[in-house]
């Protein structure tokens, strides 16, 4: 009977990671460095002095938006407008960049279109004007269907204390299909002032 | 990788964790408000009245009629409003185009009266094809136009014509869709001729035909379209006619040329009835530098 031999014995691991371990040391010594660069300095000297009482605040950013006038005083025809007005305040302390955009729509009695067919008709202008008296139609200013209407940012700036007047207009297209007469929509727009960035 | 590239890689990136998170987070301050509305979109709607009303049997004593018409814009859109007119199928299309009418727009039905003179902007035609009665209107108002309808002498008698006014309201590009109103014009049966016999020009006799009615029923004779003013003596069946001099047609019914003259039953009080027995024309002219009369137009 005759045996073979086991073969036994351990093989070195490969050194194929062998940069892992100088690595995380390059690592770990860069982050140590950084973290006691952020501590203070420290000195023997020493001396103290007072300056003059003073109050630091924060600046504030507010703004107070009025209610949009009725538009509905008149209806729509085929190519024609209405118009409306709203003020924006800046009551805050800050300049204030100004985006408007509709957040919200809702048509009623559209007895023979769906509602996208009806909004799909209509479309928004917003300028911004110098009193109510000048707001009228077919002012230049931004524009869009009204379910998308978004002036994005920098339509307007206000700066603290200051306010504006928008006048915004809602057509109905020349060429809008008679199923969308009667209709009723409804529509929210919202005002985003944003501090205007040094 | 090499070695050496391994490890300046991984310096780099130390480096660039260490020196990008030292920066200061930041965020603009923002505020937001909202504001709403509504806005609708309008219709359009269209209501036709006093068609109706326009219904008339016309005849030797009812020549003319005057009615108003009333065209309403029921939407909630400023529009223009349209009128055709057409004339039922099966109906006398020859009585509606021997019908002829003058329109003009009024102020309200009370000034549309048989007495009332045809105003500006009148559109004239006949009941078979009348221009349109346009007229500009505002949401829900209405505009009266006031109609005379007056048959010619060929309108064939007994007849009907069913008449619609089609009325439309458009605004834009939208439309109304189309209102109808209808009525009917109708002639009665066609009165007999009287039988005219010519004097030299001093006058005329005009006899009217015989009927079953008693002798002694009274007639009177009647001058002009509209048949209101007599003429001569009122006469019966035993004389049978009337006769007629220059002198006796008022110079308010003519003073020249032809004259129509209409023969009626009388009732009790001598006042002229309805009922019309004959028809017929005479001519004044000048003879012999005198006024002078002869039968037929």
């Amino acid at each position: 009977m005759t045996s073979t031999p086991r073969t036994s014995g351990r093989h070195a691991a490969p050194r194929r990671h062998r940069w892992i371990w100088p690595t995380a040391l390059a690592l770990v010594v860069a982050v140590v460095t950084a973290l006691l660069g952020t501590g203070g300095t420290y000195a023997l000297w020493n001396g103290t002095a007072s300056t003059s009482a003073s109050t630091v605040r924060s600046a504030t950013a507010t703004i107070t938006t009025g209610p949009l006038s009725a538009m509905n005083t008149s209806v729509l025809g085929p190519g024609g407008g209405v118009t409306g007005t709203f003020t924006v305040r800046n009551t805050g302390s800050i300049p204030l960049t100004m985006r408007v955009a509709t957040t919200s729509t809702n048509v009623a009695y559209a007895t023979n279109a769906t509602p996208t067919a009806v909004l799909g008709e209509l479309s928004l202008h917003l300028a911004v004007v110098g009193s109510t008296a000048d707001c009228r139609t077919g002012l230049s200013g931004a524009s869009g269907r009204l379910a998308a209407f978004d002036t994005g940012s920098g339509s307007f700036t206000l700066t603290a204390g200051a306010s504006a007047v928008g006048c915004v207009e809602m057509d109905l297209d020349a060429d809008a299909p008679q199923t969308v007469a009667g209709a009723v929509t409804d529509f929210t727009l919202t005002v985003t002032g944003t501090q205007v960035s040094a | 990788m090499s070695r050496r590239l391994r490890t300046v890689l991984a310096g780099l990136l130390a480096l660039a964790f260490v020196v990008g998170g030292s920066s200061a987070a930041w965020a603009l301050w923002s505020a937001t408000g909202t504001t709403a509305s509504s806005v609708t979109i309008g219709k359009t709607g269209a209501s036709l009245t006093g068609t109706s009303d326009m219904t008339t049997t016309f005849s030797s004593s009812v020549t003319s009629t005057t009615k108003p018409l009333t065209l309403t814009n029921a939407g909630s859109l400023a529009g223009t409003a349209t009128t055709t007119v057409s004339v039922v199928s099966g109906s006398s299309t020859a009585l509606a185009q021997a019908v002829s009418v003058v329109a003009w727009p009024v102020t309200g039905t009370a000034a549309c009266t048989a007495s009332t003179s045809v105003g500006t902007g009148s559109v004239s035609g006949t009941w078979a094809s009348l221009p349109s009665l346009t007229t500009k209107l505002a949401a829900g108002a209405s505009a009266v136009w006031c109609t005379r309808s007056t048959p010619s002498s060929s309108a064939p008698a007994s007849s009907t014509a069913n008449v619609n006014v089609n009325l439309t309201v458009t605004a834009g590009t939208w439309s109304s869709g189309v209102v109808s109103g209808g009525f009917y014009l109708n002639t009665s049966a066609a009165t007999p001729a009287l039988t005219c016999t010519d004097h030299s020009g001093n006058y005329v006799e005009v006899a009217w035909a015989t009927s079953s009615r008693p002798k002694d029923t009274w007639y009177g004779a009647y001058a002009g379209r509209d048949a209101s003013t007599m003429v001569a003596p009122k006469q019966q069946d035993y004389y049978g006619r009337f006769t007629i001099a220059p002198s006796q047609i008022p110079a308010s019914v003519a003073t020249s040329g032809p004259v129509l003259i209409t023969v009626k039953i009388l009732d009790s009080a001598g006042n002229p009835t309805s009922t019309v027995v004959g028809t017929g024309q005479i001519t004044l002219f000048t003879q012999n530098d005198g006024a002078a009369v002869r039968c037929g137009a």
